[in-house]
Parts: structure tokens; C-alpha cells; sequence
């Protein structure tokens, strides 16, 4: 730690990304004028080079170099599966055919422009995007999903273990399910096709879960361990609160006729070697053991 | 070719079938099938809110018992066309020597081949190959080499045949006189195709081999099984394969791929072999390896002036490793004609350690008496299989289609944890443990059914059906043992023979209408009746068994629950598009559960409730897309939850302690109500530049209604409570830059600040959980060479949940992550390409005060080569 008034070198201070005094040292570093000059020169060769002619492009996904739009309605010939029930899908009820943006929307938004497909006759990969195994493609409109799988604890999907539509059928008429089998997703049923013992029937159940697993867990990511909303007994009490008892001790905590004051203090409901079968139980209607 | 053999279409009655045989013999030359009439009414749905005919008026395979009245058709049709062609109308034959590949593949490439390619071509007619083209299509054969006046493809081309004009309206320009004769002079001299010579067939039928071996070194200084929780990989030396591939077109037309990778911990293979149009078989081992942290939670036992400090945070000093994966095979055929199905077995298993968060107690002796905070780690066993048989059969029947699906799912699945129940002050382990095992063995057979038809070019309908029967036996046993593993004070509680089943129907019924140009809409609703039951014996035993005067003795006990529950789903979807450059959408899902339940405990605590719950749902979502501009674009809505629970007990008894004042029938309602806005802007000035703003701003409150209970030395008075608020807010924003054929830039900024706090009754063990959240990740990629890219990234994720307790256990964290990489691509030669990349890890978890830091430094190399 520098003392405040001390005079700051660039030595003083060993580089920390959340060190804000190794920041300031490091600024003061690279303005130094030989840093500034080399920097400007690797930025001026750069521009140069980039000027130069390259027979090829970049292009991020989902565009696709030399492609162009070309319209949902270039897609009906061969994917009538796909766009015989669009219009009713998350995805297809902001279709604008005729938007001015072109590709902002609709088949071409997630598998990148569609001429050079088409040109070549179509075929699976052949100048198209598959997002199912790119998540990038569904990154470029969801950010706050991109952000979420960027968390400590996620589904691999980033990794390629996992993909999007392995969870979510983009195509159809509800994207909280897998394609395929009924139109409409019944609870949790993307989730019970690999946690099976989390969703598996018990004797005992816990209600949360007629509201969804996504009342307890953020299934794209999140910061805490097993991907919990909350770590704490916040996530709990969120249902299982109750109007304090006037002859409790201010401070107290009770839930249903026990006192849980020192069980918080300890930690959180099932993190506290009570209420450990937080998924449902086949001995015990409270959850515990 | 367009189709003209078809099957039913919308119209399904004999007399449809008459009525279009009668048109054929009336109209010979009109061979525009139902099928493009669907594909029209396709684009109107997609560009006014009309949709398609059904998938089976679209689909180009002929229903065997329409197929002798369609070939009667066809052939009547085709020697009716072919008399009343007139040779003379045809542009005269080229008299030069025609060179396919300089004369003729030009024409296909530019006119033909976007329909009548190798992929689904148009009335099954391909140019990809001369034996193809020969063949023919649904019209027949549509090449005669010799005679090209008497190819029907030349009368095509020519536009004599109306509406079998080709290429057709819209689909690209009618050919030149030129290009007419061209071609005729083609099928004149015999309709030569490309000439390869023998070797470059030979390898053409060559397998194609892809092979990237690679290297990985991960270095790891600090919590290296935090870094492998966080990044998915291993730390140390990994080699393997991170991508091979073979394929292989035989001469028997099988197309045969193998594809994976195969590194350390992670593995992938496929087998694919297809032959379109006949069959398929596929097979294959997917496996990866979840890695788990095995520290505990970090309390501050120094700030809090403990007098004898142990240590703050707990490790297991172990490897928590989880297999994951699957093992596939399945079969199908698929030919035209026939029946889709697919017969298939998957193995899903899960296989290894994993910590938990039942963390164990920790005391510590300070001034004021001993305190006590769960903060040692546990672990559990997983060890998972679930064998899942299936065979998937869909077919066209009528002019719907219809599929079956019918599963056996038969999963073994026990877990074994072990959690420390005390860790007396001034220990280096815990005193005691409890082992918790359970097994369930469980079948699940389901079947469903389902149709789709389109009973109009605007109206599609469909249905389904789904029963499912679920029997499970399970077992649970639990044991108190001491440091050394022996039997000691606690519990020992055992259910041996515990029976589940579950019996329920679904029935699933959907509508897409789109009466009017613009306007759709979608309704489909979901009705679940389900019967659960649940019973068997248990055993709550407890004591000390190496006290005789104690003992353990049995307590017996038996648990039994009975669930009728129905399930109502509504949802409804309208989209409206005719505004210019706008779309308009409003959707809806209603959610109505009755059930009614009845639980029972006898033994342990005693426990019995009869309860009838009524749970409804509601979601409401309104919004609109709009375009004005080539480079802007609008997006945002607005949503509405509301989720309400009320619980009437008839029953509400718990025969020990103070009867019917508290759990278990203790909560009378529940009701959560949820607002969102969203708002995304898409800005794109320049075809180089797109940037998006994106942001949301939602708000959950949380109320709870419970019945009064006589607590600890008072009597609570029940009633409702606002239980709790989730608020956040979360701005991000995307700019993605091409400024020049070697550049590509990409970075995405998120900040979230978020709040859930819940009445804790002015407990000082429960902190409101608060925080902001910042993540920033970006890309740039540049292309050095023709042959040479550089990349290099940046990742931060950072949180701000850090909580400050006087009487609790602070669980919210305060981190930083930092992912910075570097790479290199250079393409040897036309089969190879070399890649090395470097990344540097940096994780500082500021409220475990260093215990899950980490600092690692990851190098991959791969060389990816291709043959031949």
C-alpha cells in the first residue's frame, strides 16, 4: 500500500487488476513518451498493413462473407418445417418481413444471409449458420444471456460441452423446450432430461417446484454455487416469511412456531445441516436430515 | 420439377382427389402442384401473417393409395403434353460442339441448381449428377439424350409448357434463345456430363480425413480447483485430438462421417452412417468431467474477536470430479414413401464426487461462549444411469402428419453424502459425521401422440396426446459415525422399501390462424391430469450405540403422500404486422393447478395435512419490433407475472408439540407478482459497424399469507406479510467493428445492479443482498496474411455482493475474474494449419480473503491437418 502524499513510481506498486493504485502506475507507464512513440508506431504499421489488399474478409457471426439478404421467403422452399409455424414462436412474433434493417429479423438474424446458400443449392453447413452448435449467433441479440454464461458458475455451453437448443427450441411455439413431442413445455421439463435426481419424484415434495426450478436457480449462469439466485437465506424467506410474533425478542426470527434465529446464524436454510432436501424428501415432510 | 404425383392435400375427401384428376385431364399443361401453391401461402405467412398449407400438402412423397390414380395422372398428362408440344416453337439446336463444363454447367449454376440441387431438390429432380439427371423426377424423365425435342426439360426451358415454366417466376430469368439451343445441342450429342478420368473418380469416393492433435498445458498457482470449477478444464498436461473427422461418400451411396475429439477428461465420438432416402444409422460416446471447489464458505472469525482462532475457511483437500455423458445408437429409415422411425437406446450416466452445500458446523470458543457457523465442506457420491429406449414413428396420413413417440426411461440413481454434524472448538477435523444414502430404481414409460394439419392456407391445427406411468422403489439409510469412521450419537434413520408411482395424461391441443393479411394469432392449450402416491415403511431411530443404557431403539414410522392434481395451461399469441416496417405482438399464458394433498407422517415429528391447493398463473407480454431505418431497429416490451397459491388444509395436524400452529400446513397463500421492460436498440450506420444498447429493468414483490401460530412463549398472529422484493436493472451494450477486410472487433459491456431483501423479522443473521455486477467481453481478430490470423480477447466478470452480518454468516461475494487470451492461426499449406493460443486466468475472491484465488496460465497448440 502506497501512504497517502508519497510520491508514486512506477516500481512502488505491483501490478493488481483490482489494485487501483497498480492502475494509476500503469497509466503513468504506458504515457511515457518512448511508450507512447511505440505504441504509435505498432498502431501506424497496423492501419498500413490494414490498407493492403487481402483476398479474403472477417466477418463475425452470423454474417457470412459475400453473402446478402435475401427474406424469410427465399427459406419456404426446402424448411417448410421450420416456417410453416414461425409466426407463432418467440422468435417469429417480431418478424418484420419488410423492415428496413434487413436481417434484423426472422431466418436470416440467427443463420446469417442466405444468398450463397442458396446459390449453391442449400445443404447443411454450406454457407449457412447453425446456432445451435454457435451460441454467438443467439449472443449477438440476447447480451444479457452472453453476460450470464460469462459468470463463474454456468452451463458449459462456452466451452462447447452444451448448446442452446438443447434446452430451447427456436423454432416452435415455446422456446422453454426442447424440440420435438408436444407443442407446449410441461414444468421443468427441460431441466428433469439430465437432473433427473433433482427432479425426480419424492414422497415429500417442495412446492418452489411447481413454480420452476428458475425460482431457486438462473440456468444460464450465475455467480453463486449451483448457479442459486441468492446464496443466503434471502432466497427462502422470499416464501417463507411470516409476520413477527409480538412476544419475540426484536431481532428473533421465527418461522413457522421455531425459533430459526440461531439456525440463520449459522447460515442459510439448507446450508445449515437442516433443510438439506431442498428438492423434496421420502422421509421427512420438512426436508431435513 | 414441380411435383405433380401428390398426396392428399388439404382437401382430404375422394372427391378432391377426382375433382383435381378431372382438371389434370381437362388442363394437361397445368402441372402446378398443390405443393407450391403451400410454399405460396408459406410466404404469405411469413410476409403477411398468413401461413402454410400443411407439411403434408408440402411435401413432395406420394401416398400409396393416391399413387396409381396420380401415376394415371401423370402418364395421361405427359403423353398429352408431349402431342401437343410443337417442335417448331423451340429455338433450332446449337450446331457447335457442346463442352459441359465450359457450356453447360454455367447455365445450371446460374438457372438451375438453387432448386435442383443435391439437397432436397424440387419435384425430386437433381442436375447434380448425370445419373440424376437422367433419372428423372416426379414428372418422369425429363432428359432424353439424343432428342431434345422430345425432353420435356427443353420444353421447360422454353417456356412452352405453362406454369411448368423454368427457372419459374421469381425464381430467376428465363433463359436466352442461346442458352435454349445450347442446351438442346447438349442432349443432341448425348448429354455428356464432365469428364473425369478414372483416378479423379476414385478419389472423389476417397475417404476425406481431418485430423487436429493437440496440446494443452495448464499451470495453476492458488485454488486450482477453483480455476478448474470456473473453466471447465484440467490443470497439468492434456493431449489428444481436439477435432477429427472422416468422411467417405461409398459407391453404394452411404455417406459415412466419424467425428469427435478426444482430449484428457473430454470426449466425443460419432458414427454416422445415411443413405438418403433409405435409411440412417447413428451411434456414439460424448463424456466431459465437471470439476468442484472443495473449500467451504470463508467466515471472519477474526473480526468478529474470536479468542482462539482456528481457520477461517475449510478444504476436503480432495479432487470433487463428476463423469458426464452419454452413449448412443439408433437406427432409422426414411425412405419417401414410407413411415419415418427411428429406433434408438441412450445412456445417460453421471458418475463421480461433487460437493454440496450441506456444510457442517464449526465451533469456535470465544469470550462471550462458544459460537457455531456451517462453513466445513461437504461432499456426496453420484453415481447415475438412466437407460432410455425409444422409437419414433411420424408419417403423412390424410394430409396431416403425425408422429408417435413412445419412451422407456428405466434410471438407478443413488447419491452418498457425508457432512460433518460437529467440529468441536480447537479440532483439526470434524468430531462427527452423517452418511446419507439413497437409491431410487424408477421406470417411466410415456407415449405421445401428435398430429398437425392444415385445414386451410391460413388455419393450422394440431394435437397431441401424451400418457406417462412412473413406478419407483426406494431406499434411504442414514448413519451418525465419529471422526474414525465408527458408529456414534445421532441418527440412523432407514426406509427400505419406499413405492412411488405417478399416472398422467396430457392432452395438448394448438391453433395458428392468420384470417387476415398481418394478423396472426396462436392459441394452444395444455390439460394435465396427474395421480401421485407415495408410500413405505421408515424407521427414525436415534441414539448412541455405543452406549448400552442408550441404545438405538426402533422407532418406527411410515410416510405416505396421495397428489390429484390438474393442470390447465392457456397461451395466446397475436401478431400484427401491417404497419409499415412494424410488428406488433401480444402474447399471453394463463396457469390454473387444483390439487389436492394429502400428506402423513407417522413416527419422527408426526405430520399430517389434507390440503386442497389452488395455484393460477398468469403472464402477460406486449411489445413491438420496429425498422424505420436501414440502420436502426427498435425492440420493446413490457411483461407482467402474477403467480398466486392459496392452500385450504382440512387437515392440518401434528399430534407432537403444539398440533395445527405451524408447519405443516402453515402457509395459507403465496403470491409473487413480476414487472420487466425491455428495450433493445440496433444501430447499424455502416455495413462495418453494429452496436446494440440493450436494457431491462424488473421488479418481483413477494407476499405471503400464514396461518397464526403459538411460538416460543408467544402467540404469532399470522396474516399477510410483503415476504420479500427482487429489484435489478441491467444496461448492456454490444459494438461489434469490420472497419477493414482484416479487422473484426467485438465487445460486449454489461452492469447489473440488483436487491432482494425479505422480511427477516429485524433479524441482524439476515443482510439484504445487494450488489452490482459488471462484465466486459471482448474480441478482436486480424488477419495478418492470406493465411495468418491473430486474436487476442479480454473477459471481466466482477461482483459486488459483499455482506456485512454482526449476528449471521456472510454468504455474498465480492470477486474479480480477469480472462485475457492470445492466439495464433497460419495456414501451412492448402491441408494444414497451425494454431497456438495462450490464456491467463486472474480470480480474486475478495470476501474468502485469498482462499480461492487464482493465477493460471493455459497454452493450447493444435495442427490441423486434412487428407487427402
Amino acid at each position: 500500500m502506497v501512504a497517502a502524499g508519497t510520491t508514486l513510481r512506477y516500481n512502488d506498486a505491483v501490478f493488481s487488476p483490482s489494485n487501483p493504485v497498480a492502475w494509476r502506475a500503469l497509466g503513468a507507464r504506458l504515457r511515457h513518451p518512448r511508450s507512447l512513440l511505440a505504441a504509435g508506431f505498432i498502431f501506424t504499421a497496423l492501419f498500413v498493413i490494414s490498407c493492403s489488399t487481402l483476398g479474403r474478409r472477417l466477418a463475425p457471426p452470423p454474417e457470412i462473407p459475400g453473402a446478402t439478404f435475401t427474406g424469410n421467403n427465399s427459406c419456404v422452399d426446402c424448411h417448410v418445417n421450420y416456417t410453416r409455424g414461425f409466426a407463432a414462436s418467440p422468435h417469429g412474433r417480431m418478424h418484420v418481413e419488410l423492415a428496413k434493417m434487413a436481417g434484423g429479423t426472422g431466418c436470416e438474424s440467427c443463420h446469417g444471409p442466405g444468398s450463397k446458400h442458396i446459390a449453391v443449392g442449400g445443404g447443411r453447413g454450406k454457407f449457412i449458420v447453425n446456432p445451435g452448435r454457435d451460441a454467438q449467433a443467439c449472443y449477438s441479440c440476447h447480451l444479457e444471456i452472453q453476460t450470464d454464461f460469462q459468470l463463474p458458475h454456468h452451463h458449459p455451453v462456452n466451452e462447447g460441452k452444451m448448446n442452446c437448443v438443447q434446452c430451447h427450441d427456436p423454432h416452435g411455439p415455446d422456446i422453454m423446450k426442447p424440440a420435438g413431442g408436444l407443442a407446449m413445455a410441461r414444468q421443468n421439463e427441460q431441466c428433469a432430461s439430465c437432473h433427473r435426481e433433482q427432479t425426480r419424484r419424492f414422497v415429500f415434495e417442495h412446492a418452489a417446484l411447481r413454480e420452476g426450478c428458475v425460482t431457486c436457480h438462473a440456468p444460464h449462469g450465475s455467480m453463486n454455487r449451483k448457479m442459486l439466485t441468492q446464496p443466503d437465506p434471502n432466497l427462502c424467506l422470499r416464501c417463507h416469511a411470516q409476520v413477527a410474533s409480538p412476544g419475540v425478542r426484536r431481532g428473533d426470527i421465527v418461522i413457522g412456531k421455531v425459533n430459526h434465529t440461531t439456525f440463520m446464524q449459522r447460515g442459510t436454510c439448507w446450508t445449515s445441516g437442516c433443510h438439506t432436501a431442498v428438492h423434496g424428501s421420502n422421509v421427512d415432510p420438512y426436508l431435513r436430515y | 420439377m414441380k411435383s405433380k404425383v401428390q398426396g392428399p392435400r388439404s382437401k382430404v375427401a375422394v372427391w378432391g382427389i377426382f375433382a383435381r384428376w378431372k382438371a389434370a385431364l381437362k388442363r394437361p399443361h397445368s402441372k402446378r402442384s398443390a405443393r407450391d401453391e403451400a410454399l405460396d401461402a408459406a410466404r404469405q405467412c411469413l410476409e403477411y401473417g398468413r401461413f402454410s398449407a400443411a407439411l403434408a400438402s408440402t411435401s413432395p412423397r406420394p401416398q400409396p393409395w393416391t399413387l396409381d390414380l396420380g401415376l394415371w395422372t401423370l402418364l395421361l398428362a405427359a403423353s398429352v403434353t408431349a402431342a401437343e408440344i410443337d417442335p417448331t416453337k423451340l429455338p433450332p439446336a446449337s450446331t457447335a460442339p457442346v463442352d459441359f463444363a465450359r457450356d453447360i454447367r454455367p447455365i445450371f449454376e446460374n438457372s438451375c441448381l438453387r432448386c435442383h440441387g443435391a439437397e432436397k431438390p424440387k419435384g425430386r429432380f437433381s442436375l447434380d449428377t448425370r445419373e440424376a439427371a437422367l433419372r428423372g423426377g416426379h414428372e418422369g424423365i425429363d432428359i432424353i439424350p439424343g432428342d431434345s425435342a422430345k425432353s420435356p426439360l427443353i420444353h421447360y426451358i422454353a417456356r412452352l409448357v405453362p406454369e411448368m415454366e423454368m427457372p419459374p417466376e421469381g425464381k430467376g430469368d428465363p433463359l436466352t434463345r442461346a442458352q435454349v439451343a445450347m442446351l438442346r445441342a447438349w442432349i443432341d450429342q448425348g448429354a455428356a456430363w464432365e469428364k473425369l478420368d478414372p483416378e479423379a473418380i476414385y478419389a472423389a469416393q476417397q475417404p476425406q480425413f481431418s485430423f487436429t492433435p493437440a496440446v494443452r498445458y495448464v499451470t495453476v498457482s492458488g485454488n486450482a480447483r477453483q480455476f478448474q470449477e470456473h473453466q471447465w478444464v484440467r490443470r497439468g498436461f492434456t493431449a489428444g485430438a481436439s477435432d477429427f473427422r472422416v468422411t467417405q461418400k461409398r459407391g453404394d451411396g452411404v455417406n459415412v462421417i466419424v467425428e469427435g475429439r478426444a482430449l484428457t477428461d473430454d470426449y466425443k465420438v460419432t458414427l454416422d452412417l445415411r443413405k438418403p432416402d433409405q435409411w440412417f444409422a447413428r451411434g456414439g460416446f460424448e463424456m466431459f468431467r465437471r470439476y468442484d471447489n472443495d473449500h467451504g464458505p470463508y467466515y471472519p472469525f477474526r473480526a468478529s474477536g474470536f479468542s482462539t482462532l482456528v481457520r477461517n475457511i475449510y478444504s476436503l483437500d480432495d479432487d470433487l470430479e463428476t463423469d458426464l455423458g452419454k452413449a448412443f445408437i439408433e437406427f432409422g429409415l426414411t425412405r419417401p414413401d414410407w413411415p419415418r422411425a427411428v429406433l434408438g437406446y441412450k445412456l445417460h450416466f453421471k458418475h463421480g464426487d461433487e460437493a454440496t452445500q450441506q456444510w457442517g458446523p464449526v465451533t469456535q470458543a470465544t469470550s462471550s461462549g462458544p459460537v457455531t457457523r456451517n462453513i466445513y465442506p461437504a461432499r456426496r457420491e453420484v453415481d447415475e444411469e438412466t437407460h432410455v429406449v425409444r422409437l419414433d414413428v411420424s408419417h403423412e396420413i390424410a394430409g396431416a402428419r403425425v408422429e408417435n413417440n413412445l419412451r422407456a426411461e428405466f434410471s438407478d440413481l443413488e447419491t452418498t453424502r457425508a457432512n460433518a454434524v460437529e467440529f468441536p472448538p480447537g479440532a483439526a477435523s470434524p468430531a462427527a459425521f452423517t452418511l446419507t444414502r439413497e437409491s431410487q430404481d424408477q421406470v417411466l414409460f410415456a407415449n405421445a401422440l401428435h398430429g398437425e394439419k392444415s385445414l386451410k392456407d391460413w388455419l393450422l391445427v394440431s394435437a397431441g396426446y401424451l400418457f406417462s406411468h412412473f413406478r419407483a422403489d426406494a431406499t434411504f439409510d442414514q448413519t451418525s459415525v465419529d471422526g474414525a469412521g465408527r458408529p456414534a450419537a445421532g441418527n440412523f434413520w432407514s426406509a427400505n422399501d419406499i413405492v412411488l408411482k405417478e399416472s398422467a395424461h396430457v392432452l395438448n391441443a394448438n391453433v395458428l390462424a392468420g384470417p387476415w393479411a398481418g394478423f396472426t394469432a396462436a392459441l394452444g392449450v395444455l390439460s394435465e391430469w396427474s395421480e401421485h402416491t407415495g408410500y413405505g415403511d421408515a424407521n427414525y431411530r436415534s441414539g448412541d450405540p455405543n452406549d448400552p443404557s442408550v441404545g438405538v431403539p426402533d422407532a418406527p414410522g411410515l410416510v405416505r403422500s396421495d397428489i390429484d392434481r390438474t393442470t390447465v395451461e392457456e397461451q395466446l399469441t397475436l401478431r400484427y404486422t401491417t404497419i409499415p416496417m412494424t410488428a406488433l405482438f401480444a402474447e399471453a399464458r394463463w396457469k390454473q393447478e387444483r390439487s389436492g394433498k394429502f400428506e402423513e407422517q407417522f413416527g419422527g415429528d408426526d405430520f399430517l395435512r389434507d390440503t386442497d391447493a389452488r395455484i393460477d398463473g398468469q403472464n402477460y407480454r406486449a411489445g413491438f419490433h420496429v425498422s424505420p431505418l436501414r440502420w436502426a431497429a427498435l425492440h420493446a416490451s413490457y411483461q407482467h407475472r402474477r403467480h398466486e397459491s392459496d392452500y385450504d388444509d382440512d387437515r392440518d395436524e401434528q399430534p407432537h408439540g403444539s398440533p395445527g400452529d405451524g408447519y405443516p400446513a402453515h402457509i395459507r397463500a403465496r403470491q409473487s407478482v413480476s414487472d420487466l421492460v425491455e428495450a433493445r436498440l440496433t444501430l447499424r450506420p455502416a455495413t462495418w459497424l453494429r452496436t446494440m444498447l440493450s436494457y431491462q429493468l424488473g421488479e418481483t414483490d413477494y407476499h405471503t399469507t400464514t396461518d397464526p401460530t403459538r411460538t416460543i412463549g408467544a402467540q404469532a398472529p399470522g396474516g399477510t406479510v410483503y415476504a420479500g422484493q427482487y429489484d435489478f436493472a441491467t444496461y448492456s451494450a454490444n459494438v461489434t467493428i469490420t472497419p477493414a477486410r482484416r479487422w473484426s472487433f467485438a465487445t460486449t459491456l454489461s452492469y447489473q445492479p440488483s436487491r432482494t431483501r425479505t422480511e427477516d423479522q429485524g433479524s441482524a443473521a439476515v443482510a439484504t443482498y445487494r450488489g452490482d455486477l459488471y462484465s466486459v467481453m471482448t474480441r478482436a481478430t486480424y488477419a495478418a496474411g492470406a493465411n495468418t490470423d491473430l486474436s487476442a480477447g479480454y473477459n471481466l466478470s466482477t461482483a459486488r455482493f459483499g455482506q456485512h452480518q454482526a449476528a449471521g454468516t456472510p454468504l455474498g461475494m465480492d470477486y474479480d475474474l480477469h480472462g485475457v487470451q492470445f492466439g495464433v492461426s497460419h495456414r501451412l499449406n492448402t491441408n494444414t494449419v497451425v494454431g497456438a493460443q495462450y490464456g491467463f486466468y486472474r480470480y480474486e475472491e475478495l470476501t474468502a480473503q485469498g482462499f480461492n484465488d487464482y493465477t493460471a496460465h493455459v497454452i493450447f497448440a493444435t495442427l490441423a491437418v486434412r487428407w487427402p
